[in-house]
């Protein structure tokens, strides 16, 4: 599949070139906004396979919604991110998050490097277990925030909350993450 | 202040969750490429029958502008009726009619004229 093109060319004009009939218009969509997508949902469900669907999911509304998208009304992303983290929520409900800690995938180890890589790999884990003992809204804002850096105006627009909801949602979150990571500061390099 | 130190615990953490994201992976792409031109065609064939959709209605329509320029559909009817009338005298026609009729085309009998002697009250002048 082509890189991105054109990457001077918004996600709404390729959205409404989608609309008009332009698959070429969907190659740079799909190019540019699975990976955003794919890993905000991995960080949301913290499980590739489930994801993956997820992915699928959201951006096959996307293509479906294109008709319709009022260009210069909200970003295509905040779009995607509110579709995303509502189809991970649906699914943690579903299945009612049953599965222990030690099974949840670690994400795909393919790449062995010098010790500073492996180290960013193991914090990333790290990060992602402690942040699947949060409560689902917690782990949105804290990942929306701290992973997406997205500002907290956009997130409050996403979750569909004011802003200070969204400041007491990320306050709460991280001091639970560190709470849960507190026994492994040294092996992290956190802070003390 | 406590958020502070947490933001500062967890920063290299944060920093190393962006550093590594998860590659959605070709097949991912292709499937999800996949939906997009699957809902190109899907879209291309809905068209396309709006279209005779939209055909079929303006030839409706075209019957119902015709109804409208005959006054309505109680005009329509009446007229309907009339012409079905029409037909039938002129299949089963009463036989006084064509007693009528008969004479009138064989000259048999003078139609009746009525002169009005007073030229309907109208002086000779004015005649």
């Amino acid at each position: 599949m082509p890189f991105d093109t054109d990457p001077d060319v918004s996600d709404d004009v390729l959205l409404a070139r989608f609309a008009r009939g332009e698959a070429s218009a969907a190659r740079v969509l799909t190019q540019r906004l699975t990976p955003v997508v794919m890993a905000h949902a991995f960080r949301l469900l913290g499980n590739r396979a489930e994801a993956e669907d997820v992915t699928q999911d959201a951006m096959l509304r996307l293509w479906r919604m294109a008709p319709d998208w009022q260009p210069g009304t909200a970003r295509v992303t905040t779009w995607l991110y509110r579709v995303t983290a509502n189809l991970c929520i649906d699914r943690l409900r579903r299945t009612a998050r049953s599965a222990p800690l030690d099974t949840v995938d670690e994400p795909p180890d393919e790449r062995d490097g010098p010790a500073e890589t492996l180290q960013m790999r193991a914090r990333s884990a790290a990060l992602q277990r402690a942040l699947d003992t949060l409560p689902d809204r917690q782990r949105q804002a804290v990942v929306l925030r701290h992973i997406d850096e997205l500002s907290n105006p956009e997130i409050a627009g996403i979750m569909d909350i004011s802003v200070e909801a969204v400041e007491s949602l990320l306050a709460r979150g991280k001091r639970a993450l560190v709470a849960v990571l507190a026994g492994r500061k040294d092996d992290l390099g956190m802070l003390q | 202040m406590t958020e502070t130190r947490d933001d500062d615990q967890l920063k290299d953490l944060f920093q190393a969750a962006r550093a590594c994201p998860q590659d959605p992976g070709a097949p991912l792409l292709a499937r999800v490429l996949q939906d997009a031109e699957a809902e190109l065609a899907a879209r291309q064939t809905s068209a396309g029958s709006r279209t005779v959709s939209v055909r079929q209605t303006t030839q409706r329509d075209w019957g119902t502008g015709w109804v409208r320029a005959l006054g309505g559909w109680p005009a329509a009817a009446g007229l309907s009726l009339a012409t079905c009338a029409g037909v039938w005298i002129g299949v089963a026609a009463p036989e006084a009619l064509t007693r009528t009729a008969q004479s009138v085309m064989s000259g048999g009998s003078e139609p009746d004229v009525f002169i009005f002697a007073d030229g309907f009250g109208l002086n000779e002048e004015a005649m």
